[in-house]
């Protein structure tokens, strides 16, 4: 039973990167692989701030803008040097690997002992206190995804994904609607990381490395169920990429349980990617 | 209103030839006016119409909208002054947001689109009003989404998402091409109406001839890049359909 606690609790530091992913993938169209690198980044930057040491709110706090300029790096990239989006993202993502080992100055930061947002292990109720809290912060994520959303701001970035060519009619400049996007995007994968690292209690050079499929996985499955709701542009959507986010982790502590070892368990997220995305396009959940 | 000074345009094709699509253009529109501009494919018609909207750029000569000279304004800057009703329905709308989310985003056409939560009561009655004006019932179909109605809807809603934000100039480029006879004539019927109320430079391109003699002030007769004849209304009501299909032809 506590693998899936430890499983929904890890589940609730990744919805910062599913909802990343769900603004880049869904609400503006993009496959955006500059995620592989912003989730490291997010974790490097805070293991080395938190070492300063820097109070690890304010050190949290900060993973937000870095990694909204990793984002608005890959979008600025994609609309001003006329990059294709998916290899603006793989461009970025490459030269982040080099960049966090630079933050890094090594491979792997231990945050044994350091200050944090979550308690240590070796609380006995650590478990409980930290959900409680990892809950706190992914509701206010969420509802300042779902307040975004519904903007003014929100509606034109979720049009601009849709229809690019009515979007520029009503006087919109895609591009920089676009980067904006990407920003905040790459804001919320970095958090991610960062909660991770947080949570894990170490940073490592290659823990975003195929981390994009995580959120996808996500992403799709969140996009299936929510399909069930018709009038719901935002909420339901928003909600259901979080839920996925959980079931998803709960999913991979499944598979653990059952004595699959660790190294399959990318080969599974990959079919699980597979099965939701021909169910969302051939339809076979009545909608 | 719009004017445009010795327009060229040209294009070059897969062998190497040049091929004037406009060839020095001088002509303009007055305010309020309703132009309806024929010709067969490659006269130049929507050219004209891409040229004003920023679509595509002109060789040399320029364009003014309201004295401000605008052929150098990127495509989402002159929207600013400009609406447009595409010829296919889906192309002026966002499928995947609902009626009243089109209606904001044409709201909004002028101004920023900041961090506030636009859609409230009061706008939603706004709306409500502008869209009964249509008399298609579609003002209580606000929450639905845009993709789920038809083609003629989607265009006669595209027609009030251009008198919503107060565009100087309105540009439709058959947008009755995809339509059956009866959405196309109720379309025509509440555009007339809604130019007419709202005094909106508009030019409307179409290969409908029974369109082209009904409705508008003006009609534009282009051949080969030019403008080959221009009736004005008392000497338009004079034409028949059929009268502009032999020419046509």
């Amino acid at each position: 039973m506590e693998l899936y606690a430890v499983a929904f609790l890890l589940g609730l530091a990744f919805v910062p990167l599913a909802l990343g992913v769900f603004l880049s993938a869904k609400v503006f169209n993009i496959p955006d692989i500059t995620t592989d690198g912003s989730f490291t980044l997010g974790a490097a930057v805070f293991a080395v701030f938190i070492t300063k040491p820097i109070d690890p709110i304010i050190a949290t706090l900060l993973v937000l803008p870095i990694g909204a300029l990793a984002g608005a790096l890959t979008g600025i990239i994609h609309t001003k040097f006329k990059v294709n989006a998916l290899l603006s993202g793989i461009l970025v993502m490459t030269a982040l690997y080099s960049i966090n080992l630079l933050i890094m100055q090594r491979s792997n930061i231990p945050l044994i002992g350091t200050a944090s947002l979550f308690e240590q292990v070796n609380n006995t109720d650590f478990l409980v206190n930290n959900t409680f809290r990892a809950l706190i912060i992914v509701v206010l994520i969420i509802l300042t995804v779902i307040w975004l959303l519904s903007t003014d701001f929100g509606l034109t970035m979720r049009a601009a994904g849709n229809n690019e060519t009515m979007i520029e009619a009503q006087g919109v400049n895609t591009n920089r609607i676009k980067i904006i996007g990407l920003a905040i995007s790459n804001a919320l994968v970095a958090l991610s990381g960062c909660l991770v690292t947080q949570l894990q209690g170490f940073a490592d050079i290659n823990m975003g490395i195929g981390i994009v499929i995580a959120g996808l996985a996500s992403v799709m499955m969140g996009e299936v169920i929510s399909n069930r709701f018709k009038h719901s542009a935002v909420i339901a959507p928003v909600l259901m990429v979080v839920f996925a986010a959980i079931l998803f982790r709960l999913f991979i502590a499944f598979i653990l349980s059952q004595g699959i070892e660790q190294v399959y368990v990318k080969l599974f997220t990959a079919i699980l990617v597979l099965v939701f995305l021909s169910v969302s396009k051939l339809n076979f959940i009545k909608k | 209103m719009i004017k445009f000074t010795n327009i060229h345009k040209s294009f070059t094709d897969e062998a190497g030839n040049v091929n004037a699509l406009i060839n020095n253009l001088n002509i303009e529109f007055n305010q309020g006016e309703f132009t309806m501009i024929i010709g067969a494919n490659g006269s130049g018609k929507s050219t004209l119409l891409n040229l004003m909207a920023g679509s595509i750029l002109p060789d040399s000569g320029s364009i003014y909208i309201n004295k401000i000279e605008v052929q150098k304004l990127k495509s989402f800057e002159r929207s600013a002054f400009i609406a447009r009703l595409f010829q296919n329905p889906l192309q002026g709308t966002v499928a995947d947001l609902t009626v009243l989310e089109n209606m904001r985003l044409a709201f909004l056409r002028n101004t920023s689109k900041g961090l506030k939560l636009g859609i409230d009561k009061a706008f939603a009655l706004k709306v409500r009003e502008a869209i009964a004006q249509l008399n298609l019932g579609l003002e209580n179909k606000l929450a639905q989404k845009m993709g789920t109605l038809s083609g003629g809807q989607r265009q006669a809603l595209t027609l009030v998402m251009a008198t919503l934000c107060d565009a100087k100039v309105l540009l439709m480029d058959e947008p009755t091409a995809a339509l059956d006879p009866k959405s196309a004539n109720s379309l025509m019927e509440n555009a007339q109406q809604l130019i007419s109320n709202r005094s909106i430079t508009t030019i409307m391109v179409t290969h409908n001839m029974r369109e082209a003699v009904t409705y508008g002030n003006r009609l534009l007769m282009m051949k080969e890049g030019k403008v080959e004849r221009d009736i004005k209304r008392d000497d338009k009501l004079k034409l028949t359909a059929n009268e502009l299909f032999d020419w046509m032809n």
